[in-house]
Formats: structure tokens, sequence, C-alpha cells
């Protein structure tokens, strides 16, 4: 009888010291485990740069004592914007290495690719620069976006080129693939309904394609006001570039898949770029004021000599909700109580996008709105609507 | 009664059994990459019928592995088949596909040939980005989960499981064929032409059977990989997946049924082991792919054979 | 004798250029006749021509009493048509019996599936493929090295394994293409015998040669050709004192 007695008090105690105090995945004592895949080689390794702005920003709020007494480690994996690599990360992320949540994926394909798996594991996911409006519409319950979507970005579009006085004509061009279609369909479907309009040219240039002279004839014979750009940020160069040479000198307005900065350095040619607006997320231009402490957050925790464009910075609005529905989620941390704190987010701004988050249990999709960029009198800003300074 | 005594068959045997246990001791992500091994153990074994047995350069691999998950999914989605019978749709479809080019193949020999399936690959791609509703287009389709004797297979484990066996029986029928009259005849054909012909071997239908098999091996690996991702899209089909394809069978060993298995092995695990060093990777297949070419052109398993002989593979059945 | 093959007027054109010009005889059953010539005579154009390699520009080539001309290489070798070649025929990454097996494609077929699932009747055949393999090795008395890569063997044995898996499958006329290139004396005689062997079990035979120690000793008939034409025609003794053979072949030296 005692030696039963042992064995089952033996056994409680190594089990004791086996079971970890919380239960909850990804979470012990003093650390918060977030996995992170992004697009670190291959040909959309530019997009990787989100991570940048995050990581800073984590290691910051670590620097100020961390959330409820834990500090955020990071696990950072490489899905090449590849559906099949971006699964196998995710798999190690959650499976190896055990993370609490993700706030991962700028390819759209990528999380569509791991959606139902982390749907099926309750494993709450942040997009993290992704664009699709696949990854919110329709709602699910672990799947949250702090960016504008392809669906925002092409009504947001239409409606600033709308702005411009006597504006009746616009003109498209656009990738035919999925990410191309997003924004295109939005759009047409937008300046149908609200403008009574229709694109009066809509033409498609292949991803990887150099020579777009005949798509260039075609919109310059089109005699459009503006055109609308939806195109990843070399090609969105090269048209910029093309449009010029062929003397298409109408108002260039580009998405969400190019920066302003890179884009004009591509192009590298100002006459080319006078007349170019890029859909812009951010509260201002990167390399402005209001982005000015964002600006040394990364510098001071991350590389110094870091060049602050867009790409690095979008991913910031993100890291910040979930810091603060961490926050709010309290020190017995589940991922249900961090779900439940994400889905009470109202109005939260964060200083670095240009419209403030919201979330609801029916709406995870958290900006519906953003502004568009360009240069006046040397300097970049962002506009909701057409500036006067510019015809 | 001798088979059962082989000792190669027993450690077989054996492999395969420890292979089966292995979800018990790993993480599902471990258990994932192991799928994925199998997978492309099966899509190099079948990109080997005509590189390596019947030695032309072809690069309609890709073609054939991607048929093989479009024409599962599509008959698993659309159709309506139940899983066992999409899978065998697949693979008839790739054997049918690999028919359909390997006609034209014989016309051609040689760079052209390179080009040409090259171009077959992009024209497949093609048709899956504009595949509409049928294919799901450039963000592709979700698939239900396959379901075996009413059990539906969606954990990692299940589908490593169910994988595991359609692989080895895979490798089994590959090595087999290896060892029959057309396996011999197809190797033949690739050596020498005029010497096959001279020995009553027609070489236009052992070309195209060549690749009629290439396509119905590739297909099923195609099909396992629609399973095991949960949906089938473009950008998995594209110029990535067609030069692994080619390494794994190069670096493995040319010609045999070991090698690209050993191909498969080598350069799936490598890379998810370099996971953590972005970059790391692709040097590492550079440098292997131009390291073996020049050192040990006949791959690994050749190296290996070479080294112990009694490895070689044999064209032929067991001598008593 | 019954007449197995017969030339008749047979010519093969090269851009233009005649290398084979209206050659005509015959070889038949159990004869053993060598085709002898200068460099560039057309002879190995000839074979070709007769195995369907090359077109004919003119004339017939009969089989048995039936027309070859024309039809694919694969089938008239299953005619009964076997032949060796100049170099390049073996599968040197192949095993001797497999190379001998790969001779017994026509009369011991497998079928894909059966063989594929490893079904007891195709493993049956493979193992009746195996067996009969062996036979023929050891015909030729060449079978411990059934399981050696071709590669790895001599000249001469490789010629040796080149003989027996032409004649896994039934043949009716054997033609070899320079048989002796690369053998030792020793092998040259053994070849020697077996061929007349295989004259004698009714086989006949059709060598183009340059050894000339061989032709005189295993040949009934010798056939001559210079610049593509039939030169002369006889027994070996008639030929070597033919005073126009003799001019041809100094005539080039």
């Amino acid at each position: 009888m005692l030696r039963w007695k042992l064995l089952v008090a033996s056994a409680a105690i190594a089990l004791s010291g086996v079971m970890p105090a919380h239960a909850e995945t990804g979470v012990t004592k003093d650390t918060i485990k977030i996995g992170i895949f992004a697009p670190l080689t291959g040909k959309s390794a530019i997009f990787g740069k989100y991570v940048i702005g995050v990581q800073a920003y984590y290691k910051m709020i670590n620097d100020q004592g961390g959330i409820n007494g834990r500090k955020i480690v990071t696990y950072l994996e490489d899905d090449a914007c590849d559906p099949a690599t971006a699964v196998a990360a995710t798999k190690k992320l959650v499976a190896q290495d055990g993370v609490f949540m993700l706030h991962a994926g700028v390819c759209t394909a990528s999380i569509m690719a791991v959606k139902d798996d982390m749907l099926r594991q309750g494993v709450p996911f942040m997009n993290l620069g992704a664009a699709g409006s696949s990854i919110t519409v329709p709602t699910v319950a672990n799947m949250f976006s702090p960016l504008p979507n392809t669906i925002v970005v092409g009504r947001t579009l239409v409606d600033f080129a709308m702005s411009r006085p006597n504006t009746k004509r616009l003109a498209v061009i656009s990738h035919p693939d999925d990410w191309g279609h997003s924004q295109v369909d939005p759009a047409i479907e937008l300046l149908k309904k609200k403008y009574n309009l229709d694109f009066v040219e809509n033409v498609s240039m292949e991803r990887g394609a150099t020579d777009i002279t005949p798509q260039i004839l075609k919109l310059r014979q089109s005699k459009p006001d503006v055109v609308l750009s939806f195109l990843y940020p070399t090609e969105t160069a090269i048209f910029v570039r093309e449009a010029h040479k062929y003397g298409l000198n109408t108002p260039l307005l580009a998405c969400f898949g190019a920066s302003y900065e890179d884009t004009v350095r591509r192009v590298d040619n100002a006459a080319a770029s006078k007349n170019l607006y890029v859909f812009h997320a951010l509260a201002g231009a990167a390399n402005g004021e209001k982005m000015k402490k964002w600006a040394d957050m990364i510098h001071k925790y991350g590389d110094p000599k870091e060049e602050i464009e867009n790409f690095v910075l979008s991913g910031i609005g993100g890291a910040e909700v979930i810091v603060e529905a961490l926050k709010k989620a309290g020190p017995d941390l589940t991922r249900q109580k961090f779900i439940d704190a994400l889905n009470g987010i109202k109005d939260y701004d964060t200083g670095v996008l240009s419209a403030p988050i919201t979330f609801t249990p029916e709406d995870h999709g958290g900006v519906k709105s953003g502004a568009m960029i360009t240069e006046v009198d040397g300097k970049l800003i962002s506009f909701a609507t057409w500036p006067k300074e510019k015809n | 009664m001798s088979r059962m005594r082989d000792p190669k068959i027993l450690i077989m045997a054996v492999a395969v059994a420890l292979l089966a246990c292995l979800p018990l001791f790993v993480n599902s992500y471990i258990v994932y990459i192991a799928a994925m091994i199998c997978i492309n153990a099966l899509m190099a074994l079948g990109f080997n019928f005509v590189i390596g047995f019947l030695g032309q350069l072809v690069f309609a691999n890709t073609a054939f592995f991607g048929v093989g998950a479009y024409a599962y999914s599509i008959l698993l989605m659309h159709v309506g088949l139940p899983f066992p019978l999409a899978l065998l749709g697949a693979c008839l479809a790739g054997g049918l596909i690999g028919l359909i080019v390997g006609l034209p193949a014989l016309r051609l020999r040689g760079f052209e040939l390179a080009i040409v399936t090259l171009a077959f690959n992009e024209l497949m791609r093609w048709i899956y980005l504009h595949s509409g509703s049928i294919g799901g287009g450039a963000s592709g389709m979700g698939l239900r989960p396959a379901t075996l004797f009413g059990y539906e297979l969606i954990s990692d484990t299940s589908k490593y499981l169910m994988i595991l066996v359609v692989t080895v029986i895979g490798i089994w029928m590959v090595s087999n064929i290896a060892k029959s009259t057309a396996g011999r005849a197809i190797v033949a054909v690739g050596a020498n032409e005029f010497a096959a012909s001279a020995l009553s071997i027609p070489p236009a239908r052992y070309n195209i059977l060549a690749f009629a098999l290439s396509g119905f091996f590739s297909a099923i690996a195609g099909a396992l990989f629609a399973i095991l991702l949960g949906r089938v899209a473009p950008e998995s089909f594209g110029l990535n997946q067609l030069l692994l394809g080619f390494a794994m069978v190069m670096v493995g060993g040319l010609g045999t049924v070991a090698g690209p298995v050993l191909g498969a092995v080598l350069l799936t695990a490598a890379p998810e082991f370099l996971r953590s060093i972005p970059g790391a990777e692709e040097i590492l297949f550079s440098v292997l792919l131009i390291g073996l070419l020049i050192f040990m052109p006949s791959g690994l398993f050749g190296g290996l054979a070479a080294l112990f002989p009694s490895l070689r593979e044999r064209h032929r059945g067991k001598l008593s | 004798m019954t007449v197995q093959l017969e030339l008749d007027a047979v010519s093969v054109q090269f851009a233009g250029l005649k290398a084979v010009s209206d050659v005509s005889f015959t070889v038949a059953k159990g004869e053993i006749c060598a085709v002898i010539g200068p460099n560039g005579a057309g002879k190995s154009t000839l074979f070709n021509a007769i195995g369907g390699y090359v077109r004919l520009a003119s004339g017939r080539v009969l089989f048995g009493g039936e027309a070859l001309n024309g039809r694919p290489i694969h089938e008239i070798a299953a005619a009964g048509v076997r032949r060796t070649f100049q170099n390049g025929g073996l599968f040197l990454d192949m095993t001797v019996i497999e190379n001998v097996m790969v001779g017994l494609h026509q009369t011991h077929p497998i079928p894909l599936v059966g063989a594929a699932l490893a079904l007891p009747s195709a493993r049956r055949r493979e193992r009746e493929a195996i067996e009969k393999a062996r036979e023929l090795l050891a015909l030729m008395g060449i079978q411990e090295q059934e399981d050696v890569l071709l590669r790895n063997l001599s000249s001469g044995q490789q010629r040796m394994v080149e003989i027996v898996r032409a004649l896994a499958s039934p043949a009716k006329l054997l033609m070899l293409d320079e048989p002796a290139v690369g053998l030792t004396s020793l092998e040259v005689q053994r070849l020697d015998g077996i061929l007349k062997q295989l004259a004698r079990s009714g086989i006949a035979i059709l060598l183009v040669e340059h050894v000339l120690d061989l032709v005189m000793s295993v040949s009934d008939k010798v056939v001559v050709l210079n610049s593509g034409e039939r030169l002369a025609e006889g027994t070996p003794g008639e030929i070597r004192s033919n005073p126009a053979v003799l001019e041809a072949y100094l005539g080039h030296s």
C-alpha cells in the first residue's frame, strides 16, 4: 500500500514539474511567443521589409517592460511568397516552436494556404502586410487584418481620381492575376455604382513583362484624364517610365504594390514621376515628420542605417494592436481572451496608419480607407482627396 | 521463400515500419516534411523515366505534376468523385498527358526538345492561371479532405500515413518496371535507339511509354501534393518546382530508382534545416548541383554504387 | 540451297552521290558470305540498306522472298534479320545477362501491368527469360560473367555478348559489321568456330570484314565492292587471285 502511495506521489511531483504553469501554447511565465513569416528570399523579398518595423516595435515594448510581466519573443521564417513554403514555415512555427499567435504573411496566397489549418488549431492570426480581401472576407474567428485590403485600395484610387476637378475619363492597367483583379473589380464596381461611369480603357500587363508599348498606346488612344495602375513595384516603374516615353502625360495613380520612393528611384526620371500618386496607408510620408518617431524607433531597436520607407513602417500598426490586445487580455493569457480583446479594439489610432483600426466580431478588416501620396514642392505629402496644388 | 530471407527486403520492411511510426516521435512539422519527402520522391521517380531511363533532356515533369494536382482537385471538387477514384483519375490523366507530350517528342531531340517541354510547362501554368471557376484561377482552389474508409484525412499524421503507403507502393512499382521487359526496352532505346531497333524493339513505342509512365507517376505525386496542402494554386508549379525536380534526380543519381529517392530526401530536408539562414538554401542548391555535375556526374547514389558494387541496380529479376 | 537474302540491283544515294550502285547477290540459308572492299567502298552502307537504316534509291532487298525495303528497322529485325555493329551497338551500362535479355524482347515479352504489380505470371516469365539468357550465354561459354557490366569486359568478350544478344531471338540472317575489330587472334579463332557452327544450324551469315584471314577461312562466298559497285564475286580462292580485286586494294592503299 505504501509503495503505491509513494508511486502516485512521485508521479504527481514529476508531472507538476513537467506541466507548465500556464496551459496555453506559446505563453510562459515571462514570454509570449509570436511567429512571423514573410518573403525573405525570392522575387517578393522586397516585401520582407515589413518585418523590420514590427521587430523593432516588439523590441521597444520589451525594453519598456513587456506586457503584464512578459517579454515578446519572435520566431521568424521565410515563406518566399510560396504557399507550400508558407505551410512548412507555419507548421514549424506552430508545431515545433510552439508560438502563441502568428503575425505573418505578405503574400495573400501564403496566408490562404495556412488559413484553414490555423482556424482548426485556433491560432490567432494577424495579417502582416498582405492586401488580399479573402483574408478577412468572409469573417473568420482567428484571422485579422490591420491594413487596407485590395477592395479598399481599388475604391480609394477611384474616389481620389474622381475628386480631381473635371475628371470623367478614367483608364486602368493591371496584372491579370487574382491580386490585380481583386483591386480592379471593386474599382470598376465603385466607378459604376457611385459615379455611373466605366473605365474608358482597361489593359493588362503580365508580371515580369518589360515591353508594354501596345498597352501604353492603347491607353493613350483612349484619351484618359487619369490612369490608375494596379501593378507590382518593378512593373509600376516600367509603366511610369514607358508612359512618359510615349507621351502618356496624365496623372498616374499607383496602388499598394509600390511605394512612392521606391518607384521614383527605379524610374530614375524626375519628369516621368512628376505626375505620380501612390496609395499610401501611412499617416504621412515615410521620411516626413509624422513618421519620425517610428524612424527613430527603428534606428534604435533595429539597424541604425535602415532606410525608412513604406514597407518597413507598414507592419507597425498591426504590432500595436497586438500589444494592445495582449495587455487588455490580462496576465491570465489565453488565445481566446486575446481574440476577444482584439474584437474590442475600436478607433485605435496607431499613429502610423492613415486611418484608425477597428475590429468587431463581425468584421476583422481593421482599416477601411487610405490616402494618396505625391510630391509637392519637393516634399512628399499624403492627401485624402485631390490636392489643389496639383492642377 | 528465398525472397523473404533476402536481407534487402527485410531492411526495407523495417525502414517502412519505422517511417510509419514517425508521428509517434516527432511533431507535426516534421511529419509534414516527411510527407513532402515522399511526394518529392515520387515526382523525382516520375521525372527519372524520361531523363534517366530514356536519357532525354525534358522539362515537362512539373507539368505532369501539376496535371495530377489539378486533375485530382477537379475530380474531387467538381465531379464529386471519392478520394481513391479521384486519385486514380489523376494518375490516368497524367499518363495521358505524358503520352500526348511524348508524341511530338519523337521528332525532337536535345536542345529543341528541352525548350519545347519548357514551353509546355509554361503553357500549363497559363492554363492554371486562366482556369477560372474550374481550376480557381490565380488564387487556386481549396480542397475538402480526402476520406478513406469513412475516416477524414485532416491531421498531418493521417495524411502522412496515406501518402507513405501510396509512395511505398509507387516506388515498388517503379522498381518492378525498371526490372521488366518494358524497363529494359526503355533503357535500351535511350542508350542506343538503332541497337534497340535491331533487336526488334520499336523505339517510338517505348519513347512514348517512358513519357506516359513519367506522367503517370508524376501525377500521383501531384495529387498527393494537393491532398497534403489542401489546395492547389498555380504558384506551386512553376520554374522553382521544375528545377527542384531536376536537381533531385541529378543529385540523387540519374537512371536509378534509389537515386531520385535519395535526391528527394536530401533536397527536401536540407532546405528545412537551413530555414533559419535565408539564402543558404539557394547556395547549397547551386554548390551541390555544380559540384556533383563536375565530380560525381552519376549523382550521390552513383557514387555509392561505385564504392559498393552490390548496391548497383539491376534491370532484371533475381538471379537465383 | 534455298536463298535467304537476295539483293536485286540495290542502289543507295547520299546527297546525289551513289554510295551503293546497282549491287546484286544472294546469301543462302547456312551460307557465310563476306563483303570486302577498300575503305569507302560502300560496305557499311549496304548493311544499313539491308537493315532498313537507310533508304534504297532503287532496287529491292528480298528476305525469304519478301521485300524488305521501306519497312522500319524493328520490323525487319522482327522478321529475322539480326546484326552487330562496328561500335556503339552495346548497352555498356547494362550487365551481360541484361544485354541478352534485351535480345529476348521479341520472344519473351512480359506485359507492363503484370510486371509493375509483380504478378506471379510476370515473375514466372521473367524467371524464364533469365533461364533462357543463361542457356544462351552457356552456349557461348561466357555464363560466368552474367552479372558483369559490359563496360568492364574486353572488346572480344563484348563482341561475344553482342552476338549472343543478336541471336537470342530466332534469327534467319545474321549480319556482322567488322566483328574481328579489336579481337585477339585467339578470339578471332573462336569467332571463326562460332560462325561456322551457326551456319551449320541454318542461319545465313553476312559479314563485312577487313581481317582477310578470317574472311578467307570462314566464308563460303566473297563479294567485293569498290566505289559502290560489285567488282567481283566468288569463292575465297577465286577472289584471292582475281587481278581486278588486287588492283582495287593496291590502288587504294
